[in-house]
């Protein structure tokens, strides 16, 4: 049996397969964030000002990192445009250019982004989802397993291996 | 030992200020420094949180405006979200805090 502490749910039970997107075919960011956060909307868990709102803050605080060779993206938006708390996943089948977390687009700090993590987060106390998000980031060979598959399912099953060992 | 306030700042004061607050505070607490007291902000809000809480430092994940935050000691946080350098940093901010007492 899991553990839940106050309730919390595991991060792998709030994944849901119509929010995971494999190989997909987009060209820019914005693309990205009508894919997922449309997809988002559209399942009642991102507000309708939702994807406006990632493409917004993206242009002021981009959400991109390397993580030793691999360009990841956590876009993420303020908590007025969500509904209730969730995640989508995305690997993208080619490259797509975001900016580097912690600088200003306009210095040109480019990431090509390949995984994607975007987060919907509804209000604080949200930690242990967002650790663990960060948990599959620093897992790098997670995310080349997860990069390999083209199969949702699959995903979520080995998110769940890995939470089960943690 | 007192306690050292840090302020966490990105762009939604939410999402990656708590997890590098939180990441933050494990590794100062494995060098020693158990008593800290984290706020999140958002980057907007930095610069008038950090003048009425007068941190010993300030950690961003977001752009943050550095010129009008002379006075603090600053560090960029985004290891603790990659967790490459994130032991690194924790001892550059350990050392920092260290050499205040």
């Amino acid at each position: 049996m899991q553990t839940r502490k106050g309730g919390c749910k595991l991060f792998w039970e709030i994944l849901n397969e119509d929010l995971i997107f494999t190989d997909l075919d987009v060209k820019s960011s914005d693309e990205v964030f009508e894919t997922l956060g449309g997809k988002m909307e559209q399942l009642g868990y991102g507000k309708d000002t939702f994807v406006q709102a990632l493409k917004d803050r993206e242009r002021v605080y981009p959400t991109a990192i390397m993580a030793d060779t691999r360009g990841i993206a956590i876009p993420h938006t303020d908590v007025e445009h969500v509904q209730s708390s969730a995640i989508a996943i995305a690997t993208l089948k080619n490259p797509v250019t975001f900016y580097q977390m912690g600088t200003n687009p306009a210095d040109g700090v480019e990431v090509p982004v390949q995984f994607v993590i975007m987060l919907a987060v509804a209000g604080g106390g949200h930690i242990d989802m967002l650790q663990k998000a960060v948990l599959i980031i620093q897992d790098l060979s997670l995310v080349d397993k997860i990069m390999e598959t083209k199969d949702a399912k699959a995903i979520i099953d080995m998110i769940r291996e890995k939470e089960e060992k943690l | 030992m007192r306690t050292y306030r840090i302020l966490s700042a990105c762009g939604t004061g939410v999402a990656t200020s708590t997890v590098a607050a939180a990441t933050c505070k494990r590794l100062l607490e494995e060098r020693g420094i158990s008593s800290v007291e984290v706020t999140e902000c958002k980057a907007l809000e930095v610069v008038g949180l950090a003048d009425n809480l007068h941190p010993d430092c300030i950690i961003h994940t977001a752009e943050i405006p550095a010129d009008q935050l002379t006075d603090y000691k600053i560090f960029r946080a985004i290891e603790f979200i990659t967790g490459f350098g994130a032991e690194e940093l924790a001892d550059r901010i350990a050392e920092h805090l260290k050499s205040l007492d």
